[in-house]
C-alpha cells in the first residue's frame, strides 16, 4: 500500500544513513544539514550536495592534472584545492573525505610524492562511493516524498471499477 | 533580550537598549568564502538564526562593498584561506577602515592560524564546519563592541545617564564615556577640554600604530595626527590614559574571566610578540581558575586530556584584542564557554541502532535489501562500480533541475577499483540488462502527475486513484540509457516516458491491486508488486470494510506523520521498524504484522 509505501521508504533512507554513519563516511553535520531543511527551502540539501558533488569533482581532476605530468609539483596549489575540498567536506559532512585530505596534507608536507598520490586515489575512490550513496539516498527521498503527496480518496466516493 | 546593562565594565549609570526589539534578528552578516558549498551552509544557517545574510565568495568584491556602504554590515565572516586575498589581509583591513568585528572560519584549526587571527585582530575563529549554535552567539561580538562605543552603534540607543564618578573609577574608561560628558574629566586639568573624538582616537592610535607601540612618544603623534589645536601635553594625556585603559583591561581579563572590553582598532598597536615575562602571571591564572569551577572554566590541563576541546573551542566568547599578552591566550583557552559546554562535540561515528548491519556485512550484500528497480535478482552481486560507462549516473546532477555536467567516469580514473571492493548496490547505478525486464510493465506506467511531482519538496497531493498502480515512479530502465546517451535532465526521462505509457496509467486505484480475498494479506515486496501486475497479490484498501478502511487510514496517516517526524534513527527503531534485517522478508513480515495488528485491534 502506498502509505507504507512511505513509511518503508523512510525507513530505507534512515537504514541508509544508519550505514554510512556506522562506516563513517558521513557525520552528524549532515544530520544538521537535514535539520536546515525546511518550508522556505524544500531543496537545500540536494542542492548543496549537488553543488558539493560538482565543486568536489572539479577540485579532484586539477589535483589529479597536478600529480600526473610533473616531476615536481607545485605544493602551494594542491595545499589550496585540497584546503577548499576539506572546507565543503566538512561543511557537508563528508567525514571520510576529509579524513583522507588530511592524510594528504601532510603527506604533501611532507614531500611525500608517494603518498600523495596514494591519498589522490583513495580520494577519488571515497568521492565516488559517496557520491553513489547519497544518490540513491536522494532517491529514495524523492520517492518518499511522492508517496507521501499522495492523498487517498474517501472511499465512500469512489469512482467504481 | 532588549535591554543590556553595562554597568560594571564602562560608567556606573548606563543603559542602552537595542533598538530592534527582536534582537540579535536581523542582524546583518557579511560572509564571505571562495568555496560555494560552505559559503551555501553558512547562509542557510545564518537564515535558520534569522540574520540577514550577504554572501560574496570574492574578497575584493566583500571590501568593495564594505567600503561603499559601511553601515550596512554589523559583522563579518570570512573564511581564512582565499585565493585572492588572503583573509587575514582582509581582517585587518575592514578592522583599519571600518570598525566591524570580524570573524575567521578556517578548516584548519592549528595554533599558529588561530594565533595569527588573533594578533590580526580577529573577534573570534571558528573552525569548519560550523555549527548552528556557534552561529547563534556571535552577536555578542556586535554587543561588545557598541557596550563599549554606544555613540558609534548602529543597533543601539543609548540612553545614557551619567552619574557623578570619582575621579579615580573613571581613569582609563571607555573614552567615549568622557566625551559625552567632558566636565567632569577630572584626568586632564586644562580649562577648556580637549574634545577626543571617535574619529580623533582612531587617528590616534592609527598614529600610535605606525610609531611601533613601544616607542609611540607624544610629539611624533602629534605630528603624524596633524590635527589643529592638537598639542603634545594632551596626547601625552590621552596616551597615558591609552595605555592604563589597555593595562586595566588585562586586569580585567585575568580577574573576570569572561569580559575583555576590546575595541576593533586598538588591536592594531601592539603588534609586537608577547614578552615571556609575562609567563609569571599564569600561576594566578590557573589559581583563579581552579577556584571558579562555577564558572565553567575548564583548566589547562584538562584540555591536554582532551584535546578536542582545545581545538574545537574555536576560542569563542569574550575574545581579547591582540594587544594583550600570552598570558591571556592561555586564559582564553583555559575556560569553555557555556555555548561550548552545550554544543555537541563531535561525536564519533554513530552506530545509530543497536542491530545496525555490521561494516562487513554491507560487503557481501550492500543494501541486502532490494532496492528499487532490482527488486528481482538479489543474487547479483556484481560491483557495477567500475563497470559503470558513464559513471554516477549525469542524472544526479541534474537533480534539482539544473543543465547536466560531464560525469566523473570512475572507469578513467581509478583504475583500482575497476572490481571495486565496494560492490554498490547493484540496483543503483549502471545497471545492465536483465533485472529490468521485469519491471517494464510495471515501470513503465509512469503516471503523467509525476512530471510535476518530480522533486522533493514540489510535490502536490494528487488523487491516489491518479497516480499510482503500485508502482514507482522512477523509471530506471529510461535513466540508464539516458546515461548511456549522455543526455542531460533526468527529469526530461521522465517525461518523455510518461508521455509514452500514461494512457496505461489512468484509472481507478485497482487496477492491480486486487486481492482474493482480505486475509491473509501477502508480504509487501517488491516482487509482490511485480507479481501483482497479473492482479495476484498485494492489498488494496478499498476492499476492506468501511469501518476497518477509516481506522486503517487513521492509523496510516498517524504513522505517516509520526514516521515524518522522526528523523533519529535510533527513534524509527523503537517505533517499530524492526532493527534493519537484511532479509527483506522479514521486514516486510514485521511490518506487515504490525500493520494488521493495528488494524484488527482497531475494527
Amino acid at each position: 500500500m502506498l502509505g507504507l509505501q512511505s513509511y518503508r521508504l523512510l525507513a530505507e533512507m534512515n537504514r541508509l544513513l544508519a550505514l554510512l554513519f556506522h562506516q563513517g563516511v558521513l557525520d552528524e553535520q549532515f544530520l544538521q544539514l537535514l535539520q536546515l531543511r525546511d518550508e522556505s527551502s524544500p531543496n537545500f540539501v540536494s542542492e548543496v550536495v549537488n553543488m558539493y558533488f560538482n565543486e568536489s569533482e572539479k577540485l579532484l581532476r586539477s589535483l589529479r592534472a597536478l600529480s600526473v605530468d610533473r616531476q615536481h609539483w607545485e605544493y602551494t596549489k594542491v595545499g589550496l584545492h585540497l584546503n577548499q575540498l576539506m572546507g565543503s567536506s566538512s561543511s557537508i559532512g563528508a567525514n571520510r573525505i576529509r579524513n583522507v585530505c588530511i592524510a594528504f596534507r601532510a603527506a604533501s608536507e611532507q614531500n611525500n610524492r608517494p603518498g600523495c598520490l596514494r591519498a589522490l586515489d583513495v580520494l577519488e575512490h571515497e568521492f565516488c562511493y559517496l557520491k553513489n550513496k547519497l544518490h540513491e539516498f536522494f532517491l529514495i527521498e524523492q520517492q518518499r516524498v511522492l508517496a507521501a503527496g499522495i492523498r487517498y480518496p474517501d472511499p465512500m466516493q469512489q469512482h467504481p471499477n | 533580550m532588549s535591554e543590556n546593562n553595562i554597568n560594571e565594565n564602562v560608567a556606573g549609570d548606563s543603559i542602552l537598549v537595542p533598538e530592534n526589539p527582536k534582537f540579535p534578528e536581523g542582524l546583518r552578516v557579511l560572509a564571505v568564502d571562495d568555496d560555494p558549498v560552505s559559503l551555501k551552509t553558512l547562509e542557510v544557517m545564518l537564515e535558520k538564526c534569522k540574520y540577514q545574510v550577504t554572501s560574496l565568495t570574492n574578497a575584493t568584491e566583500a571590501l568593495e562593498l564594505l567600503r561603499k556602504s559601511r553601515e550596512n554590515q554589523d559583522i563579518v565572516l570570512t573564511d581564512v584561506r582565499m585565493p585572492d586575498m588572503d583573509g587575514f589581509e582582509l581582517l585587518k583591513m575592514v578592522g583599519l577602515e571600518m570598525d566591524i568585528p570580524v570573524i575567521m572560519m578556517s578548516v584548519d584549526d592549528s595554533t599558529e592560524n588561530v594565533m595569527k587571527g588573533v594578533k590580526h585582530g580577529a573577534r573570534d575563529y571558528l573552525v569548519k564546519p560550523v555549527r548552528i549554535l556557534e552561529l547563534k552567539n556571535i552577536w555578542q561580538h556586535v554587543m561588545r563592541k557598541t557596550v563599549l562605543n554606544p555613540e558609534k552603534s548602529s543597533l543601539m540607543t543609548p540612553e545614557i545617564v551619567m552619574g557623578d564618578l570619582p575621579l579615580k573609577k573613571r581613569r582609563g574608561k571607555d573614552k567615549e564615556q568622557e566625551d559625552a560628558n567632558p566636565l567632569s574629566d577630572g584626568a586632564s586639568t586644562k580649562k577648556q577640554r580637549f574634545a577626543w573624538t571617535k574619529d580623533l582616537h582612531k587617528k590616534f592610535v592609527d598614529a600610535v600604530h605606525q610609531l611601533d607601540a613601544n616607542k609611540a612618544v607624544p610629539k611624533q603623534i602629534v605630528e603624524l595626527m596633524n590635527h589643529p589645536g592638537l598639542t603634545r601635553e594632551i596626547v601625552a594625556s590621552h596616551l597615558q590614559k591609552y595605555r592604563n585603559y589597555l593595562r586595566r583591561q588585562q586586569e580585567e581579563v585575568e580577574a573576570h574571566s569572561y569580559n575583555a572590553g576590546q575595541r576593533g582598532y586598538e588591536v592594531f598597536l601592539n603588534p609586537t610578540p608577547p614578552s615571556y615575562s609575562d609567563y609569571k602571571i599564569l600561576p594566578i591564572l590557573r589559581e583563579a581558575n581552579n577556584g571558579n569551577s562555577g564558572s565553567g572554566i575548564m583548566p589547562f590541563h584538562e584540555h591536554l586530556s582532551k584535546p578536542d576541546t582545545l581545538s574545537n573551542s574555536g576560542l569563542n566568547g569574550a575574545f581579547v584584542n591582540g594587544s594583550l599578552n600570552q598570558q591571556v591566550l592561555w586564559s582564553h583557552q583555559n575556560y569553555n564557554s557555556p555555548q561550548m559546554s552545550n554544543q555537541v562535540q563531535a561525536p564519533k561515528p554513530i552506530s545509530v541502532l543497536g542491530n545496525a548491519p555490521l561494516a562487513q556485512s554491507w560487503v557481501a550484500n550492500p543494501s541486502g535489501r532490494m532496492m528499487i528497480g532490482d527488486y528481482v535478482d538479489m543474487s547479483q552481486q556484481t560491483p557495477n562500480f567500475g563497470a559503470v560507462q558513464s559513471g554516477p549516473p549525469r542524472g544526479f546532477a541534474n537533480y534539482a533541475g539544473q543543465s547536466s555536467h560531464a560525469g566523473f567516469s570512475p572507469g578513467n580514473k581509478l583504475p583500482a577499483t575497476e572490481q571495486a571492493s565496494h560492490p554498490c548496490p547493484p540496483g543503483v547505478f549502471g545497471r545492465v540488462g536483465t533485472p529490468y525486464q521485469i519491471l517494464e510493465g510495471a515501470s513503465n506506467q509512469i503516471n503523467q502527475s509525476l512530471q510535476h511531482n518530480a522533486l522533493p519538496g514540489q510535490h502536490d497531493g494528487r488523487v491516489a486513484s491518479n497516480v499510482f498502480n503500485g508502482v514507482y515512479p522512477v523509471d530506471f530502465q529510461a535513466t540508464d540509457q539516458a546515461r548511456a546517451n549522455g543526455q542531460g535532465a533526468y527529469m526530461q526521462l521522465l517525461t518523455e516516458n510518461m508521455d509514452n505509457n500514461h494512457h496505461n496509467s489512468l484509472g481507478s486505484i485497482n487496477d492491480n491491486l486486487s486481492i482474493e480475498g482480505k486475509q491473509p494479506r501477502p508480504p509487501l515486496s517488491f516482487a509482490n508488486f511485480a507479481a501483482g501486475q497479473s492482479g495476484k497479490s498485494s492489498f488494496s484498501p478499498s476492499k476492506l470494510s468501511p469501518t476497518e478502511h477509516a481506522s486503517y487510514y487513521a492509523l496510516l496517516g498517524k504513522k505517516m506523520e509520526e514516521s515524518y517526524r522522526l528523523l533519529s534513527m535510533g527513534e524509527l527503531v523503537s517505533s517499530g521498524c524492526r532493527e534493519y534485517p537484511t532479509d527483506i522478508q522479514a521486514m516486510d513480515v514485521g511490518i506487515q504484522s504490525k500493520w494488521s495488528g493495528y488494524v484488527h485491534a482497531n475494527s
